[in-house]
């Protein structure tokens, strides 16, 4: 596919009913490496470049004036002829997609974004991870399932009003499974994100994620039912529920009519606790614009516990007539008043593992499985397992805790703990 | 696409001339080439789309053996690309490694040579057609649904071609599905309730239909909801409509007899294999043959012809399923369960069709027999915990009964949780009615998505719900 993205854009360019185009670019080099009870079992590499072409059409119809748009996908070299056949009915489908007239963004100088080259072979840096991993491990305690995916994507944006934009990024993830073999068989899941081979924090996470399963294989279900209690989220449940508290105010959510509050109205009405402060940022300095092409304009979604902003995309941002947000997708939450410790000094329950936190903001429910926590009675300090927690979003977060320590996680710096009263424990 | 890919046609002696050359290096060689393409269309009152179906893809995974298994997955093949090809698997396969290898054996395989082909039943509407359709079915969701603040409807039909080859294997496929949905977003006041369905099948017309019938229920569903709210915590009695059950099911039985969580010691179930897991009224199936719907398909990415398992036959644990791999370490027969995501991704063990057979019981005998419970009905999501066996399915609602009576309360959403033999253990009636729902997607963990149906009769169970 030889140049193709200068042939897609002669192509486009020859059709005068194109009256806007758009190129993504993905080219991705992944190597992969999956382990089985601590020992390699598949080595994979994906090296593979796309294209997914969208063509916008103009039109008007009763006097009023509509962008159509419709897309294509290119995976493998194709000729003129092919090429203009694919416009032609990406154009033909356009026609019929009457959506209000929008422009596409607009271009500046060529930019290309560089997140940092891990710069190694990246089987020896998948060697790495896997050692540091499985040398934290114990005759009771090991990895049974471990999966390691270094992959170095550049996207490259291209639109017929001169956005030329492009970005590398360069991840390593891991999906690990400690498993503890103790008074009984348990095991997590984990999953982490790194953007440097930085081995220290792999043997860090490592001895905790093997804690945790230790702790899972000590944790019985509660003897006496606990009834109420105050909940102990950790930054990857507290990530959730911020994402879900926000979900609805885009610019999609105020187009549709789905969005429920206004700039000004609170979402948190007669807080006695914390109040919220949520940003919207880019993810990295290298994830700089998404898929339209758009920079990321990092927007503060609520105040004080109130909605501040609306975020969103191009098209979106063009009815309302505010800019598009871009990327700025990463979560940065306001952190609270109290510590942590004095957060643990009354009864509560802290989340280690849930099935997976349940919210739904429309029924006014936060819940889940609980896999793994840490009860404080009070008194004493417990693992406990095997049952689910409930509750009511808008007493939670009238009475919300949000720590003064922080946490950093991929899309999420903000609370390294969020506190729920009065949750169901059943 | 309205027959098999030619794009994968004209690839076919790229192919083979490749997996001549790996079959001179390596033990063990195959390809697969995947050609997926289609259009989603979606309207709502404010916007319309058209898009390529999320899962199109174009590509090729090419799978070695020496002492373990390299895989190189590439979006094209050509003639000239060979030699780089192969010496790059030849290097990738050669690497040392910091760490032991599995002791693994090269796939065996019986020769066969087979196309298969299921084209779409009836018409395909071309993109403007489905557009027009759609756009009819919102307005007058808009027009009619009481509340309504948004009504959203999209449809979507994808054309699946593979292409299978090894030492002893060349064989093709073609098929189709469609998929449909429509969702309905009502508000009184300060209450905002939403409703959805979704359908599946390999008929266009048949899907058109079920939209047409299912949006004013979705919408009369979601005002309804209005007045729900959550349910009281507690154990309850419940009955479980088909697609509750399948969501059990698959959190219940079905990940947790993925084979490949044998091999890497993940679930308990291998140590239940013969023994009673479920009420003696269940019995349960997974396979690509076992129905038509999502998940099925002639064979598998690793090359193995469509099956249909029965897993738990009247309570007894009976069968996993595998892929080709984990079949191969664990000495048993794979049962066409190898998915991958896309070519871009590594063969999993996945489920197809998940259902519990139907029973004898009367649907209405069963809900007379509740004396404090819930219908629960409407998949939203689901968790399994093979190894602990904790599971979590959420339904978008429930509907009280008392007494055997339906008292017109309705409660959501629902998170049934608890232990996968307590709640298995605890189905005391499964009625004669039977749906798989065609229109599914599951990950293995949180990713490697890939399309699957469940379902089966309604059951009467026990469970923790809140």
């Amino acid at each position: 596919m030889k140049d193709m993205m200068n042939k897609l854009i002669r192509r486009l360019e020859k059709n005068s009913d194109v009256s806007g185009w758009l190129i993504a670019q993905e080219q991705a080099l992944s190597a992969q490496g999956f382990y089985v009870l601590q020992k390699l079992e598949t080595r994979r590499v994906a090296d593979t470049t796309e294209y997914k072409v969208t063509v916008y059409r103009d039109f008007q119809e009763d006097e009023t004036s509509y962008t159509g748009s419709a897309s294509f996908l290119v995976s493998h070299d194709l000729t003129a002829a092919q090429i203009d056949r694919q416009i032609r009915e990406a154009l033909y489908a356009a026609s019929f997609v009457k959506n209000p007239a929008y422009t596409l963004v607009e271009g500046g100088p060529k930019k290309t974004f560089r997140g940092r080259s891990f710069g190694e072979d990246p089987f020896q840096i998948i060697d790495q991870v896997a050692e540091a991993f499985f040398a934290r491990s114990t005759p009771e305690a090991r990895f049974n399932s471990f999966e390691v995916f270094i992959t170095q994507t550049t996207t490259r944006i291209r639109n017929s009003r001169g956005v030329d934009r492009s970005k590398r990024l360069q991840q390593i993830f891991v999906e690990a499974i400690p498993s503890c073999y103790g008074a009984q068989k348990v095991e997590l899941y984990k999953t982490y994100r790194y953007d440097k081979p930085d081995r220290e924090k792999m043997s860090m996470d490592a001895a905790q994620a093997l804690a945790d399963v230790a702790l899972r294989c000590q944790a019985v279900r509660p003897e006496a039912p606990i009834g109420t209690c105050a909940v102990l989220l950790r930054q990857e449940e507290a990530r959730g529920l911020f994402y879900e508290l926000i979900w609805n105010y885009s610019y999609a959510g105020v187009v549709k009519g789905t969005a429920d509050k206004k700039i000004g109205d609170a979402l948190q009405p007669d807080p006695r606790g914390d109040v919220l402060d949520i940003r919207l940022e880019a993810p990295s300095k290298a994830d700089m614009f998404d898929q339209d092409g758009a920079l990321a304009v990092p927007t503060q979604v609520v105040a004080q516990g109130l909605l501040n902003a609306y975020y969103g995309n191009n098209q979106y941002g063009c009815y309302l007539g505010l800019p598009s947000t871009g990327s700025a997708t990463a979560l940065h939450v306001g952190k609270g008043r109290k510590s942590v410790q004095s957060m643990k000094k009354k009864p509560y329950v802290e989340i280690v593992a849930m099935s997976g936190i349940q919210i739904d903001v429309y029924s006014d429910y936060i819940g889940g499985e609980v896999r793994l926590a840490n009860y404080f009675d009070g008194e004493r300090l417990r693992p406990i397992s095997g049952f689910s927690i409930s509750g009511s979003i808008r007493e939670c977060l009238k009475d919300l805790g949000l720590s003064r320590e922080g946490a950093q996680i991929p899309n999420y710096t903000g609370p390294a703990f969020v506190r729920l009263p009065n949750m169901n424990i059943l | 696409m309205k027959k098999y890919s030619a794009y994968l046609t004209k690839k076919k002696p790229v192919a083979q001339a490749l997996l001549d050359r790996l079959l001179e290096r390596f033990e063990y060689a195959s390809i697969l080439g995947t050609h997926v393409t289609g259009t989603g269309v979606s309207v709502d009152p404010k916007t319309t789309g058209v898009s390529p179906v999320p899962i199109s893809e174009c590509g090729f995974v090419i799978k070695v053996f020496q002492n373990g298994y390299c895989e190189y997955s590439v979006n094209d093949l050509e003639m000239g690309d060979i030699p780089t090809l192969v010496d790059r698997l030849v290097s990738l396969a050669d690497r040392d490694s910091a760490v032991e290898r599995v002791r693994a054996a090269a796939a065996r395989e019986e020769a066969i040579c087979q196309r298969f082909c299921r084209p779409p039943v009836g018409k395909v509407y071309p993109a403007e057609q489905i557009l027009a359709r759609l756009t009819a079915l919102v307005r007058q969701g808009m027009d009619t649904i009481d509340n309504v603040v948004t009504v959203r409807a999209y449809l979507e039909h994808a054309s699946v071609s593979k292409m299978f080859l090894s030492g002893k294997k060349d064989l093709e496929q073609f098929y189709t599905w469609d998929t449909a949905s429509c969702s309905v977003m009502v508000r009184s006041g300060d209450t905002t309730r939403m409703a959805y369905d979704s359908f599946g099948s390999n008929s266009m017309n048949q899907v058109f239909s079920h939209l047409s019938r299912a949006l004013p229920q979705v919408g009369a569903l979601a005002n309804e909801l209005l007045e729900a709210a959550p349910p009281e915590p507690g154990i309850y009695e419940v009955i479980t409509d088909p697609s509750i059950t399948g969501l059990i099911a698959h959190e219940a039985f079905g990940h947790g007899v993925e084979m490949d969580m044998f091999v890497k010691d993940r679930a308990q179930a291998r140590e239940f294999m013969g023994k009673q897991v479920a009420s003696p009224l269940v019995s349960m199936h997974d396979g690509a043959a076992a129905t038509l719907s999502a998940g099925s398909y002639f064979f598998d990415d690793d090359g193995v012809l469509a099956q249909d398992t029965t897993i738990i036959r009247n309570g007894i644990l009976v069968n996993g399923i595998s892929d080709l791999l984990s079949a191969m370490e664990l000495g048993t027969q794979p049962t066409g369960n190898g998915r991958r995501q896309s070519y871009k991704r590594k063969a999993y063990t996945r489920m197809t069709n998940t259902f519990f057979e139907k029973g004898s019981d009367r649907l209405a005998d069963m809900i007379k027999s509740v004396k404090h419970g819930y219908y629960i009905a409407v998949t939203n999501n689901g968790m399994e915990d093979p190894k602990n066996w904790g599971i979590q399915c959420t339904a978008l609602y429930g509907r009280e009964i008392r007494d055997g009576i339906f008292t017109g309360k309705l409660v959501s959403p629902v998170v049934m949780s608890g232990h996968v033999l307590d709640l298995l253990g605890s189905i005391s009636a499964v009625s004669g009615d039977f749906q798989v729902i065609g229109a599914g997607s599951c990950g293995k963990g949180y990713k490697e998505w890939v399309r699957v149906s469940d379902g089966g009769p309604c059951l009467k169970a026990k469970v923790k719900i809140g």
